[in-house]
């Protein structure tokens, strides 16, 4: 009841903040948005009431959500022309539409887990084989910005994060007497698919320009195979390979090189690939300080149309101030750490699917931050849950569903 | 019933709270750092409207502009039209005017502010305020030289006037396209050169020649060149002070024929010519010698002949030839020329001087030779008629220019110069002068009038 009470008391200052900006586009909608949240936190509360882990990763997405909700209440509404075609637009109803895919997506999860669909092989070879198919089909469409990132509206991004942990989670939990060409001494046949479906995602990466995921997908196996595998030799063998693998992709490829190039000497660098926002962070800090410059103030300056999505760090501190993303940092790591704590002590199937989830989640945190902060080259990779993207905040709020829903089994489920 | 007891989670949590920590240093490195303050004009220009800013001071502390809501700034009474062209304070309007002094006063519009400090923290309504600007301009100069402006009624138009303290490097007055535009100089390229030939080669302050009618015939690659002193004049034997004196042309060219070509193009761009020189708080376009095409591409002694007397591929601005005769008159030493002399990061900050820059352009013994010599030009020499019995040294110049009109119509007009320096050491301003497109045939009486008119505001007599 007390996160409940801390919760409304964020919500509807965040709403009061955010209403008194230079520009809020729908405030009607933006209360209804609000105060959707705050319901959902008071059904979190009362059917998550035994469950701490779920009930508390609930809340503190929630509260992502909720800045996700005031950055798209208070993004401009822009129109532009571009190829010919009118372009509008909408953001705050485009998030409300996003949090509501969110919640289904939340739900449905919640549902089919806890019916322990992902106990079933076949389930997970589907899932493996779609995670792979649907990057390499996504080089059959149309780039954007340089990359192959959506196969009719679907980003295949958000189909492999949403995939790989359980794909992960099942391999890496078969039993380790199983080994390839039944022979005892060779390699053990959970991690080395593991490794084949990490370099396999590598590759579809490659050709679909998706070098993000890679990064998130090779941390992640590198990771876990360091985990799962029972000797120090084959650790590193099998971990190295993983992260080898994973920096060859990114080497190869002049645009990261590029980048690279970008973070060593960013002062050096001319304004381009998204340098123009941090160098504008940078001169800025100073004065947008502890509390900000205000809501909106920047957008209405500034005419750019992603800051919401891959920019959004950036955007917050200069906007919302140092102490609110401080606050917002600890949130997210708060978050993360829920995640990755309610992973302790479920079987080993579940717990990895856990891990890898909360792995994935910090992975891509990390790397948001570290873009946005120029401590890392700039990749593009959203904020959870509170940048607008709705295929990636979908598969996360699956991912969340999820882990609320194995969470849930842990009391229920021992080992004899 | 037992529950296997794992600590992976917390661990895998605790390597990423680690690396979480470890970014937020490398960005505070990153923010602590200055070289990261990237300046765009377009994001300062954006970023404009966000603050009210400061206020603009005159030298003696009067207010010529103040912000009176966010992103607007509105002159004190008469000063606007004044002030206007210099300052460019409506930087919106602006920006693409690299001359003017708002393009270094970004502190004007809080845009520089810094927030990050208790007060910051303990007032979050502190209201975005822009910092305060005090320049070196002085009104009643300035409005002196715009009176002469308007009451000009000679044939030509007023280039530009500056008038400056050699001795701190200020600006204190200011009229006309004086950074951007760039004219022949004339005569008063003589001062350059003699820098020129006299750091190269010491010696050739004995230098001495005839100027006869015949010796203003040059061959160079079996063609002939004829310059002529001007109206044709045939001075006799000249040494460095006569032949500054009645701006002897012949004398000067061949100074410079003297000089080592490579030892003399190192020394051009050690002054600033045919090079580019910054100043923290003023842009302006660089002077040329040889320019970019040169004018006889086998020869480049054609070049000389002609940029050594202010023609050819020779071009600078009103403020280069104020600086040139700064660096004289400051016994060769030139402090940075400035127009912004503190500036306040924001409103709760106090002004703060500008830190400037001193350049040793040639010893003092040789500005003391050209000192000697422009002294010549005042007592006995071109600008003797006006400015004779004034305490200052000076140079006039005259240069030729022909336009080509669209219909292959040739027009011919002329530059006149007058730059000068006071010898007063209360009183240590210089001046320079230039009208351009009077008619062929004139010479530096209009400049000479306005240049007395200047001194006598600045008390220099």
């Amino acid at each position: 009841m007390i996160s409940l009470f801390f919760f409304m008391i964020f919500s509807f200052s965040l709403y009061r903040w955010a209403s008194e900006s230079v520009a809020v586009e729908n405030p009607q909608l933006y209360l209804i948005f609000v105060l959707a949240t705050i319901i959902c936190a008071i059904f979190c509360t009362i059917f998550l009431k035994r469950k701490t882990y779920s009930r508390i990763m609930s809340m503190l997405a929630l509260v992502l959500i909720n800045v996700g909700g005031a950055i798209a209440a208070t993004i401009c509404f822009k129109e532009y022309i571009k190829d010919g075609k009118l372009i509008i637009i909408k953001t705050l109803p485009a998030y409300v539409e996003d949090f509501g895919l969110m919640l289904v997506a939340f739900l449905v999860a919640y549902y089919v887990i806890t019916k322990k669909v992902y106990k079933n092989k076949y389930v997970i070879y589907g899932m493996a084989l779609l995670s792979i198919a649907i990057l390499f089909i996504a080089t059959l469409f149309e780039e954007t910005n340089g990359a192959h990132i959506s196969v009719y509206g679907i980003m295949p991004s958000a189909v492999v994060i949403m995939c790989a942990p359980f794909v992960i989670g099942h391999f890496c939990s078969l039993p380790e007497e199983i080994h390839l060409l039944k022979n005892p001494s060779s390699l053990s046949l959970n991690v080395t698919i593991t490794l084949i479906y990490a370099l396999l995602i590598y590759v579809g990466c490659y050709f679909t320009n998706e070098y993000s995921l890679v990064m998130i997908i090779g941390v992640v196996s590198t990771i876990v195979l360091f985990i799962k595998c029972a000797k120090m030799s084959t650790k590193i063998i099998y971990s190295t390979t993983a992260f080898v693998a994973m920096l060859v992709v990114i080497v190869t490829s002049g645009h990261i090189r590029y980048r690279l190039g970008i973070w060593w000497a960013l002062n050096e660098s001319k304004l381009e690939e998204g340098t123009e926002w941090f160098s504008y962070l940078f001169r800025n800090i100073k004065n947008a300080a502890f509390y900000g410059r205000g809501m909106a103030t920047t957008q209405v300056r500034h005419n750019y149309e992603t800051l919401n999505t891959d920019n959004v760090m950036a955007l917050i501190i200069i906007e919302f101030g140092i102490i609110f993303s401080l606050l917002l940092l600890i949130t997210t790591v708060w978050l993360i750490r829920t995640i990755l704590y309610s992973a302790d002590g479920l079987y080993e199937q579940e717990k990895m699917i856990v891990i890898s989830i909360g792995l994935i989640s910090g992975v891509m945190f990390l790397l948001h931050m570290a873009s946005n902060l120029s401590a890392f080259i700039t990749t593009g990779v959203p904020y959870m849950l509170v940048s607008s993207a709705t295929s990636i905040n979908s598969a996360l709020a699956a991912l969340c569903g999820t882990v609320c829903a194995i969470s849930g089994n842990r009391n229920r489920e021992v080992i004899q | 019933m037992n529950i296997k007891k794992s600590n992976l989670g917390k661990n895998i949590y605790k390597c990423m709270r680690f690396l979480t920590i470890v970014i937020l240093c490398i960005f505070l490195l990153r923010v602590t750092n200055e070289k990261l303050r990237i300046k765009t004009v377009g994001q300062s220009i954006k970023d404009v409207n966000a603050y009210v800013p400061g206020a603009v001071f005159d030298t003696k502390g009067k207010i010529i502009a103040r912000g009176t809501e966010p992103g607007k700034i509105k002159y004190e009474k008469g000063m606007k039209a004044i002030y206007d062209t210099h300052l460019g304070l409506n930087i919106s309007d602006s920006f693409l005017d690299r001359f003017t002094v708002s393009r270094y006063s970004y502190n004007l519009y809080g845009i520089d502010e810094n927030r990050l400090n208790l007060k910051g923290l303990f007032h979050p309504n502190w209201e975005h305020h822009g910092g305060n600007v005090k320049l070196t301009l002085d009104t009643n100069i300035m409005k002196k030289l715009s009176e002469i402006e308007t009451n000009y009624n000679g044939k030509g138009n007023i280039a530009g006037m500056i008038v400056s303290n050699y001795k701190t490097g200020a600006i204190i007055g200011v009229n006309g396209d004086c950074f951007n535009k760039r004219y022949h100089p004339g005569s008063t390229m003589k001062i350059v050169d003699s820098i020129l030939a006299l750091e190269v080669d010491p010696s050739l302050k004995k230098f001495e020649c005839v100027c006869s009618p015949e010796s203003h015939d040059f061959k160079i690659n079996n063609k002939n060149y004829k310059i002529d002193c001007y109206g044709g004049t045939a001075h006799g034997e000249m040494n460095i002070y006569s032949a500054m004196a009645f701006s002897c042309n012949n004398y000067f060219e061949k100074l410079l024929l003297q000089v080592d070509r490579k030892e003399l193009k190192e020394k051009l761009k050690d002054i600033g010519m045919d090079s580019t020189s910054d100043f923290s708080t003023l842009t302006f376009n660089d002077p040329t010698f040889f320019g970019t095409t040169p004018l006889n591409s086998t020869d480049e002694t054609v070049n000389v002949l002609y940029s050594a007397i202010g023609q050819g591929n020779c071009f600078t601005t009103v403020f280069s030839i104020n600086c040139y005769t700064n660096v004289i008159a400051n016994n060769g030493m030139l402090i940075e020329p400035h127009i912004i002399s503190e500036k306040a990061a924001d409103c709760n900050s106090n002004l703060e001087k500008v830190e400037l820059m001193k350049k040793n352009i040639c010893s003092k013994d040789i500005a003391n030779i050209i000192k000697e010599a422009m002294q010549g030009v005042v007592d006995y020499g071109t600008a003797s008629r006006y400015l004779k019995g004034y305490n200052v040294i000076a140079k006039t110049g005259t240069a030729e220019n022909v336009k080509i009109e669209k219909n292959n119509k040739h027009i011919s007009y002329n530059t006149s110069w007058i730059t000068l320096a006071s010898l007063n050491k209360k009183r240590p301003y210089s001046v320079t002068v230039a009208i351009d497109k009077i008619p062929t045939g004139a010479d530096s009486t209009d400049t000479q009038k306005i240049a007395q008119q200047i001194c006598k505001v600045l008390g220099v007599q």
